[in-house]
C-alpha cells in the first residue's frame, strides 16, 4: 500500500502504525510442537538415504570414542626396544633435554613442563645431568640422565597405573622384585616403588643397577 | 497426492507462515489459548486441504482464507464472539462522530501514534467489528492488496476499500479521540 492510497495524511499515519504490527515477534514454540505431533516432518529422499548413514556414522563415532577412552585409560607398554632407544637418544643428545645439576632441579623443571607429576628421587652416588619429558604410548614419562662415575644411566619414571612392564619373569634382589632385560651392552631394570614405575638403563650390570635403585626414596605419587 | 507429497508441500509453503497465522489469531481474540487453538486448527485444516493449494499463487492469501473460515466456524460453534459490535451499529456511531472535527497537527499525531504501545493498538483493533478488523488486518497489517483481501472475505474490492477507510477512521477515533474533516465513504458491499 503506497502513500498515494491515503490522501488524508492522518489516515496514512494510522496505516503506517498498523503495518508495524506485522513485524511483532510471536513465539511459535508450543504451536510448533502441536503441529509437528500431528504432522511429522516430510522425509526427503536425501533424508531417507542419509538416515542409515547417519546411524552408521554415529555408531563409528561412539566406537572410536569408546576405543580412545579404553586405550587412554590402559597403561602403555614400555617395550625394551623403545626404552633402549630412548636411552641412546638421550645419551647421544639426539633429543632435546634440559640441563640440571640435581634431582631437585629436575623436579622443578618437570613440574614447570607438566605440572602435577611424581617427584623423582635422587639415586645415591650419581650426578644428575639432564632431564626431559617423553611419551611411552600415550603416557608421559620423565627421563633423567644420571652419571655413575663415567657411565651414563637413564632413569625413566612414570605413575604405575600409566605404564606396564614387558612380561618377563621377575627376579628378586634384596627382597624387591625387578624385571631385567639386556640389549647389546646395555642392561635395563624395571621396578615399582610407592606408585612409581621406574626403569634404569645403562652399561652397568643388572646387579649394579638394582643396587642403585635400593637408595631411592620415593614419596607416594600424587 | 500421497501423504509424503502433502507433507512436503505443507512444510515448504505453509510452515513458514505459521507465525503470521498465530499473530493474526492473537489480533483477533483476547484469549492467548484461544488464539493458539485457532492457529493450530487453521494449520491442520491447511494440511488436510493442501491438495487444493495452487503453488503458483501466494500461500498467504490461501492460508488467511482458511484462518478466516476457521474463525467463523469456531465463533458459530461456541458463540464466544457474540459480544462483537455489529458493523452497522459501529458504522452508525462512526457516522455520528464524523461531524465532530478539529484541526490536528500531523507531527503531534505521529508522535502520539509512536508513543502508543502495540498492545494499545491491538486492543483498539479487537474492539472493532469483525469485518472491519479483518479488513485492517489483511490490508494494513499483512499488506495484502485489496483484490486478495476481497477474495478472502468474499466481498467486492470496493467494499474492502471502504471498510479499510472506515476502519482507520474508527481507530483514529479510538486512539486519538479526534478526526480531521473528510468526506464520508459508505460501505460499497
Amino acid at each position: 500500500m503506497g502513500t498515494n492510497d491515503y490522501p488524508d495524511p492522518v489516515d496514512d499515519l494510522i496505516a503506517q502504525r498498523l503495518s508495524r504490527l506485522a513485524s511483532r515477534p510471536v513465539d511459535t514454540t508450543r504451536l510448533d510442537k502441536k503441529i509437528r505431533a500431528g504432522i511429522p516432518s516430510a522425509d526427503s529422499r536425501w533424508r531417507r538415504v542419509a538416515r542409515p548413514l547417519t546411524a552408521v556414522a554415529a555408531a563409528l563415532i561412539v566406537l572410536i570414542a569408546a576405543s580412545a577412552l579404553l586405550f587412554s585409560s590402559r597403561p602403555a607398554l614400555a617395550s625394551a626396544a623403545d626404552m633402549i632407544q630412548m636411552h641412546r637418544d638421550m645419551v647421544s643428545g639426539r633429543i632435546a633435554t634440559m640441563k640440571v645439576d640435581s634431582i631437585g632441579e629436575a623436579n622443578k623443571a618437570i613440574a614447570a613442563m607438566v605440572g602435577n607429576f611424581p617427584q623423582l628421587s635422587e639415586p645415591p652416588e650419581t650426578h644428575t645431568m639432564a632431564c626431559c619429558m617423553r611419551n611411552v604410548g600415550n603416557k608421559q614419562v620423565a627421563c633423567v640422565l644420571l652419571n655413575d662415575g663415567a657411565t651414563p644411566v637413564t632413569m625413566t619414571v612414570a605413575r604405575t597405573q600409566d605404564v606396564r612392564t614387558p612380561s618377563t619373569a621377575p627376579i628378586t634382589h634384596d627382597g624387591q622384585l625387578y624385571y631385567v632385560q639386556s640389549f647389546d651392552n646395555l642392561n635395563m631394570v624395571m621396578f615399582n616403588r610407592r606408585q612409581h614405575w621406574i626403569c634404569l638403563i645403562g652399561a652397568l650390570s643388572p646387579e649394579k643397577l638394582m643396587d642403585l635403585s635400593s637408595g631411592f626414596k620415593f614419596s607416594p605419587a600424587p | 497426492m500421497n501423504p509424503e507429497e502433502a507433507k512436503q508441500l505443507f512444510y515448504r509453503h505453509v510452515w513458514p507462515l505459521r507465525a503470521l497465522v498465530l499473530r493474526t489469531a492473537r489480533y483477533l481474540t483476547r484469549d492467548a489459548a484461544e488464539a493458539e487453538d485457532l492457529a493450530q486448527e487453521t494449520l491442520l485444516k491447511a494440511y488436510r486441504s493442501i491438495a487444493t493449494f495452487d503453488v503458483s499463487t501466494q500461500a498467504t492469501a490461501w492460508l488467511t482464507a482458511i484462518l478466516r473460515n476457521t474463525r467463523i466456524d469456531r465463533a458459530r460453534a461456541n458463540r464466544r464472539e457474540s459480544g462483537d459490535v455489529s458493523l452497522d451499529a459501529f458504522a452508525h456511531g462512526a457516522q455520528d462522530r464524523s461531524d465532530r472535527t478539529s484541526p490536528v497537527d500531523l507531527a503531534d499525531v505521529a508522535a502520539l501514534l509512536d508513543r502508543l504501545s502495540d498492545e494499545q493498538i491491538i486492543d483498539a483493533l479487537r474492539d472493532l467489528p469483525d469485518d472491519i478488523r479483518w479488513t485492517l488486518l489483511l490490508v494494513n497489517v499483512e499488506q495484502l492488496d485489496h483484490a486478495q483481501a476481497a477474495a478472502i472475505m468474499g466481498v467486492p474490492v470496493g467494499t474492502v476499500k471502504s471498510r479499510a477507510h472506515r476502519g482507520r477512521q474508527m481507530l483514529r477515533d479510538k486512539l486519538l479521540g479526534t478526526r480531521t474533516p473528510q468526506k464520508h465513504q459508505s460501505d460499497g458491499g
